[in-house]
């Protein structure tokens, strides 16, 4: 009989035991949360893989993670917009320093008049690169904060692409550019944004002249299994392969185009515009072996 | 503290020294009977049957016992284990508790597994000798003796600790304390008042003392200050240990 | 953001009887850096993690760690801290998962599969059959290391962790730390004796030598701090000098060598320098700017010869 409250005793020890030592442990985690809360985001809450709170523990661990996470990409991505205010605001404001000191010069009055107009053209040119670059960013804005609306619509891109070309035949003849256009005389129908796509096609071509100095363009409308792919390539200097993954990047300028007065927008905006038709966006380049931009847009694209 | 239990078992899964241990001392028993059913060509007695089993086993299980926990400190300090369980971080008291207590598991399995095996073949050979009183007093002896000579040892693992990774010096005293056990068997009338108070002649003493002796609560004590002071001094070492 | 001071020991000392180990020791570690402790072999840096890590008792000193003393805190703070003391240390005959999974059941886990984790993290095979003892040197390291970020710690303290790896393996550590510093924030404090790994991965340095902390500085301090200096290799250093004092009047410069100057003077101009030893008739093979370097350093604040 008194072995049987002896035992009795004993279990009432034991869970006496076990009760106060998870009291225990949930203070411990409180005082661990306090210290999460008030911004250590590194401390972790520790537990035996078997006991009964262990995956309670785990899921405020996995929380803390993940806030950890998500304040460092929101850190990275303040210093980068930071860093991208300073180099548009430098963007901007050379060209239109430049611009004035020309002006001033201008208003000084004592040049000929052939240099007077010579560098009226020269102050023209500089305003309206300044215009260009002005809409281009305030475009890109509009895209990244999500602004843009698009209009889609059951277009022939094959028509789109030759009207879009048309427009440019003057200029590449001016810059004795042969071209030649492979585009299919069927109609392929997709779903697209006339305005995108004509700034997608009107970023790539002036991109082509501005860089490449090419004197050979080819443009190509094929239809594939499920998608339509326009190619546009030049024989120009080309893209050096290692700094293909980052032409897409906005502000990126590849080494030879720093002094001219480009900016990184242009393909930037290209891909987000591509990428909103659901479509994707390659280049196949290297170093004096021309440039070929590919296009990629899906057939059957649900309105987005 | 349970954890550290826990990891001491998970430890002693890949432990060769527990298990040759182990085997080496519920060999006797089996052993035994083998000899008694081939090798014997005179029917050998019940009770020198037992007593033989139980002189051998408390023989080799003390050094089995003593050679577990040698080698199970001295394996932490050599291999350097001992450094990543310090830092995980784990109380150093509780180091050594876990350490007696794995112990103390391994040789009261060692000794309960010893014990069934020797029943089981006092069955098969004198089955029809076998009382239960005679099964319970076969228990009750292995067991008084079992534990009374764990408790007695335990200052060996205090000597472990000391010695660190050299191994030698605390088998020695192990094996000491054995012949001093065994010693404790011989010892005449005139010194058993004097011979209560060593804690290691204690041990057989107590089997062979009458119910009601007030030696046997000396007996008991001695062994008892000895076991405590073997865990006192092992913390305390360890505490202060320099690793 | 000023990091703040995350481990801090005060007037640390080790004594063993009259011997003084390691002598009031004042480290001042910085979150979210890597700190690297300096010295030679003896020195008493792994004396020093030891005390920190409560491996070798203190004889003197305090020791405060993310703010709190350390004395009465030990269970918290320990399992913020991963460490590797020492070549890794596991049981010889139980496999690398195994090995992880008993320390891992006395530390306590912050998620499930904890192990499983922690060797993807350094690239082991989780529940293989092979044994530690027949682990090559730079898969213990490993292990050490997955052993050591188990529980994600804030504080790592590695003693020596690149110790007898290639340099392959070397440059993995590296990186990897630097991964774990820079992208995880967290702090870690390595000890080391090869003067090249250190300056290449730490932004705070601690020397140790003869079991005193001579110094503690930042990379920055001492790449600004770096003395810039002319070096010029000549076939009469007596000439030479005589030259730098009368017609250059420069008396900032040292002779290192029977043939070496090194000017300090910065407000000279190579040219003229050149040009006047030259016109002179003195020979001139060498004219080099050179800055001082991390084991230069280290040599003239422990005075000795330099080691590797």
């Amino acid at each position: 009989m008194i072995y049987l409250l002896i035992f009795l005793c004993f279990i009432i020890i034991l869970l006496l035991h076990h009760n106060l030592s998870n009291k225990k442990k949930i203070q411990e985690i409180v005082k661990i949360l306090d210290d999460i809360y008030s911004g250590n985001l590194d401390r972790r809450l520790v537990a035996d893989e078997n006991s009964e709170i262990s995956s309670l523990v785990y899921k405020i661990n996995e929380i803390v993670i993940k806030d950890k996470h998500k304040l460092s990409e929101f850190n990275k991505a303040e210093k980068a917009y930071k860093k991208l205010v300073t180099s548009l605001s430098h963007d901007i404001r050379t060209p239109l320093s430049t611009l004035i000191g020309y002006l001033e010069v201008l208003e000084k009055d004592t040049m000929s008049y052939e240099e007077q107009q010579k560098f009226i053209q020269i102050a023209k040119e500089k305003a309206l690169n300044l215009s260009a670059y002005i809409q281009s960013l305030f475009e890109w804005l509009k895209l990244e904060s999500g602004e843009w609306t698009y209009d889609f619509k059951e277009e022939n891109i094959c028509e789109l692409t030759r009207l879009v070309l048309a427009d440019w035949i003057i200029k590449f003849e001016g810059n004795n550019i042969n071209f030649n256009f492979d585009i299919p005389e069927k109609a392929l129908f997709i779903l697209i944004d006339k305005n995108a796509y004509d700034r997608i096609i009107n970023n790539l071509l002036a991109n082509m002249i501005k860089h490449s100095h090419a004197n050979k363009l080819v443009v190509q409308v094929t239809e594939e299994i499920s998608e339509v792919q326009i190619a546009i390539s030049d024989n120009g200097v080309g893209i050096d392969e290692a700094e293909l993954p980052f032409i897409f990047d906005r502000l990126y300028k590849c080494g030879t185009s720093r002094t001219e007065n480009s900016n990184g927008l242009g393909l930037a905006i290209t891909k987000e515009l591509t990428i909103a038709h659901n479509g994707t966006i390659n280049v196949i380049s290297g170093y004096g072996k021309g440039t070929t931009f590919k296009l990629r847009f899906p057939k059957n694209m649900k309105k987005a | 503290m349970n954890n550290a239990f826990q990891t001491e078992i998970l430890k002693l899964k890949k432990n060769k020294m527990a298990f040759i241990g182990f085997v080496f001392t519920i060999c006797i028993p089996v052993l035994l009977v083998l000899k008694a059913v081939f090798l014997d060509k005179i029917k050998i007695d019940y009770h020198e049957w037992i007593q033989t089993v139980f002189m051998l086993v408390n023989l080799v299980l003390p050094i089995m016992s003593g050679f577990f926990i040698t080698q199970s400190m001295q394996k932490e300090y050599g291999e350097k284990t001992i450094i990543n369980i310090i830092t995980a971080p784990v109380n150093r008291k509780v180091f050594v508790f876990s350490k007696i207590t794995v112990w103390f598991f391994w040789y009261v399995v060692v000794m309960i597994v010893t014990e069934c095996l020797t029943i089981l073949g006092s069955l098969i050979l004198f089955h029809s000798q076998v009382t239960s009183s005679a099964i319970c007093f076969t228990i009750q002896l292995f067991t008084q003796i079992g534990l009374l000579s764990y408790i007695a040892f335990l200052p060996i693992i205090w000597i472990a600790i000391r010695q660190r990774t050299l191994f030698y010096p605390t088998m020695l005293s192990v094996l000491f304390f054995v012949l001093l056990q065994c010693a404790g068997s011989q010892v005449s009338e005139e010194l058993l008042p004097v011979a209560c108070f060593v804690p290691w002649f204690a041990i057989q003493i107590s089997a062979m003392l009458p119910a009601n002796s007030q030696y046997l609560y000396i007996c008991i004590a001695s062994i008892l200050c000895s076991g405590l002071l073997g865990i006192i001094l092992a913390i305390f070492e360890f505490r202060t240990q320099d690793l | 953001m000023e990091n703040q001071i995350i481990l801090a020991t005060k007037q640390l000392t080790k004594k063993y009887g009259d011997v003084r180990a390691v002598e009031q020791i004042n480290l001042n570690v910085k979150k979210g850096r890597i700190y690297g402790l300096l010295g030679r072999n003896g020195a008493g840096k792994t004396t020093i993690m030891k005390m920190v890590l409560g491996l070798i008792s203190i004889s003197e000193g305090e020791i405060e760690i993310f703010g709190e003393r350390l004395k009465g805190n030990e269970k918290s703070i320990y399992t913020r801290i991963g460490s590797i003391i020492e070549t890794p240390s596991f049981y010889s005959y139980l496999t690398g998962t195994e090995n992880l999974e008993i320390f891992s059941r006395l530390r306590g886990t912050i998620k499930k599969n904890a192990v499983k984790s922690a060797l993807e993290v350094v690239g082991l095979p989780y529940k293989d059959k092979k044994p530690f003892v027949s682990y090559s040197l730079g898969m213990k390291q490993r292990l050490g290391i997955a052993n050591a970020i188990l529980n994600d710690p804030e504080i790592l303290i590695l003693d020596e962790p690149a110790n007898g790896l290639d340099p392959v393996g070397i440059v993995e550590i590296r990186k990897f730390l630097q991964t774990l510093c820079h992208e995880q924030g967290k702090t870690i404090i390595i000890s080391s004796h090869i003067l090249s790994e250190i300056a290449l991965l730490a932004d705070d340095i601690g020397i140790i030598h003869d079991g005193h902390l001579l110094k503690e500085f930042s990379m920055n301090e001492l790449e600004e701090k770096n003395k810039r200096f002319i070096e010029i290799k000549v076939n009469s250093v007596t000439k030479a000098t005589q030259l730098l004092e009368n017609m250059m009047k420069c008396k900032n410069y040292t002779v290192t060598d029977k043939n070496c100057i090194e000017i300090y003077d910065e407000n000279l101009n190579t040219e003229e320098i050149a040009d006047c030893l030259v016109s002179h008739g003195i020979g001139l093979s060498s004219l080099v700017f050179k800055h001082e370097t991390l084991e230069d350093y280290f040599t003239s604040l422990t005075g000795g010869a330099k080691f590797e």
